[in-house]
């Protein structure tokens, strides 16, 4: 399912213009960015837990040159699915 | 900041945010969820713009040991739900981190250098954090100008006083990032620098340098602080007195003197010609360190001490350790403010945070936990046990 199936399944279960369903998808996106960057976890019950992860610095070799290279320390979003969801799909 | 956050606070935050009801907004998130569980179950894949892409992916069986009876035995392929995070989502996520880039590790390193160059840069990291809790002792004085006399020596010999100047200023930039400045000083400097000059007295200055700025920046700390601290909590720090006799606080406080001006004297000689800014640092400091003596400092000297029974080792200190008082009488009143802990009560009237026991039994308190907003508390006068 890509985006534009996504944004028109949720027009019709809402009962809104797909216009308006995309704007609020957006908006809904926005909130859980600006959520996640001040290092907040969005648990969604039944779903699963957005958060961001700390990745550390370490040392990375190219194993056809044999050059080093020292990758810098990254903050990455990271999503757990709820067990429930888990198992669903196992 | 480091929030837990469920559906509902979501479902606010976007009602606020499209000026929908909350009700409305709840529906929407809902079926919004909901749908990308259905989408996987139909498709297996959901896209979404701006957040990312939700997939069910296959994982291979491997075969495992059972760790108890050394058994093999084979865990079954599966399915397993994997969210790959838009490249917005994860610019955005990784702001604070963006201006770094891989660097490439220069070769002429062999491999057991390069631990030993990260072991020297980490042990930087402690001493900053020990200078800044304890007031500088006598011996750090000396230790300074060891160091002051070995950076001049190694700069002698190697004649490279301008780029010394350099390394400081940037030791001081990369420090003053909030974020795990040791890492990533190693590796900026080794790219910058050419080989040829990459030699072992090079290694010394950088932690001589880097050593001396620490200091330097600890000791401004330390004064400033002293100094902008409310009268409030000054004078909330005298009753519980120090144990000990002001006389030996009077032969520290020299010393103290002498360690702040053996570090401007060595951040000075490090840096011939200096920045303004440096300029500018060092006279602070021995402004500062004019006025410490002069004014007040009786009260410096007595949080001084009490500060120090603090930072003792945590293993050390027990409740024991807050027997060493008697209540005698009371000596305030409180109500309770919003947020307020009982350690916060201590630490406001104490300046020590473990003193809240005390606060416990002079109220006859039945569960220390309970603590309301607006509850007015009895704060105990105390009184060195002798």
């Amino acid at each position: 399912m890509n985006n534009k199936e996504f944004i028109s399944k949720l027009a019709k279960r809402c009962k809104m213009t797909p216009a308006e369903a995309s704007a609020n998808v957006d908006k809904f996106v926005n909130v859980m960015t600006d959520r996640l960057k001040e290092n907040d976890q969005l648990n969604v019950s039944g779903f699963g837990v957005l958060e961001v992860k700390m990745r550390k610095e370490r040392l990375s070799v190219n194993p056809k040159t044999g050059q080093r290279f020292l990758v810098p320390p990254k903050v990455v979003p990271s999503f757990r699915p709820s067990s429930k969801l888990k198992d669903k799909f196992k | 900041m480091d929030m837990k956050l469920n559906h509902s606070d979501l479902s606010a935050l976007l009602a606020k945010e499209a000026g929908i009801s909350v009700a409305k907004s709840e529906l929407f998130t809902k079926a919004f969820f909901d749908l990308v569980i259905e989408g996987l179950e139909s498709d297996g894949i959901v896209k979404i713009n701006g957040l990312g892409t939700f997939k069910i992916t296959d994982v291979a069986s491997r075969s495992s040991v059972n760790v108890n009876t050394g058994e093999k035995f084979e865990i079954k392929g599966h399915k397993k739900l994997s969210f790959l995070p838009a490249d917005t989502l994860k610019d955005n996520v990784n702001q604070p981190f963006a201006m770094f880039e891989p660097v490439e590790v220069d070769d002429t390193y062999s491999d057991e250098e390069i631990p030993d160059s990260t072991d020297e840069a980490e042990e930087n990291v402690p001493v900053e954090d020990i200078e800044a809790e304890d007031a500088p002792q006598a011996e750090t004085a000396d230790a300074l100008s060891e160091a002051a006399d070995n950076d001049t020596a190694v700069e002698e010999s190697a004649g490279v006083a301008p780029a010394a100047e350099q390394d400081v200023e940037e030791v001081v930039a990369v420090q003053e990032r909030p974020v795990e400045p040791v890492m990533v000083r190693v590796p900026k400097k080794e790219s910058k620098k050419p080989v040829e000059k990459r030699t072992k007295s090079h290694k010394w200055l950088y932690m001589t340098l880097s050593i001396i700025v620490i200091f330097s920046l600890a000791a401004v700390l330390y004064f400033y602080y002293f100094n902008t601290m409310p009268a409030e909590e000054q004078a909330a720090a005298v009753p519980v007195q120090a144990i000990e006799s002001p006389a030996i606080n009077a032969e520290e406080k020299p010393a103290v003197a002498d360690s702040v001006d053996a570090v401007t004297a060595a951040t000075v000689d490090a840096t011939t010609g200096a920045t303004p800014q440096d300029k500018a640092l060092s006279n602070e400091e021995q402004a500062l360190s004019d006025i410490v003596p002069s004014q007040e400092n009786k009260k410096v000297y007595e949080f001084v001490m009490i500060e120090e029974l603090s930072s003792l080792p945590l293993k050390d200190i027990t409740l024991s350790d807050t027997h060493l008082y008697d209540i005698a009488g009371e000596w305030k009143q409180h109500k309770v403010a919003a947020g307020e802990t009982l350690t916060k009560i201590a630490l406001i009237y104490y300046g020590d945070k473990k003193l809240w026991p005390y606060i416990v039994k002079h109220n006859s308190m039945s569960r220390p936990d309970d603590l309301s907003k607006g509850m007015t508390i009895s704060i105990p006068m105390l009184e060195p046990r002798r």
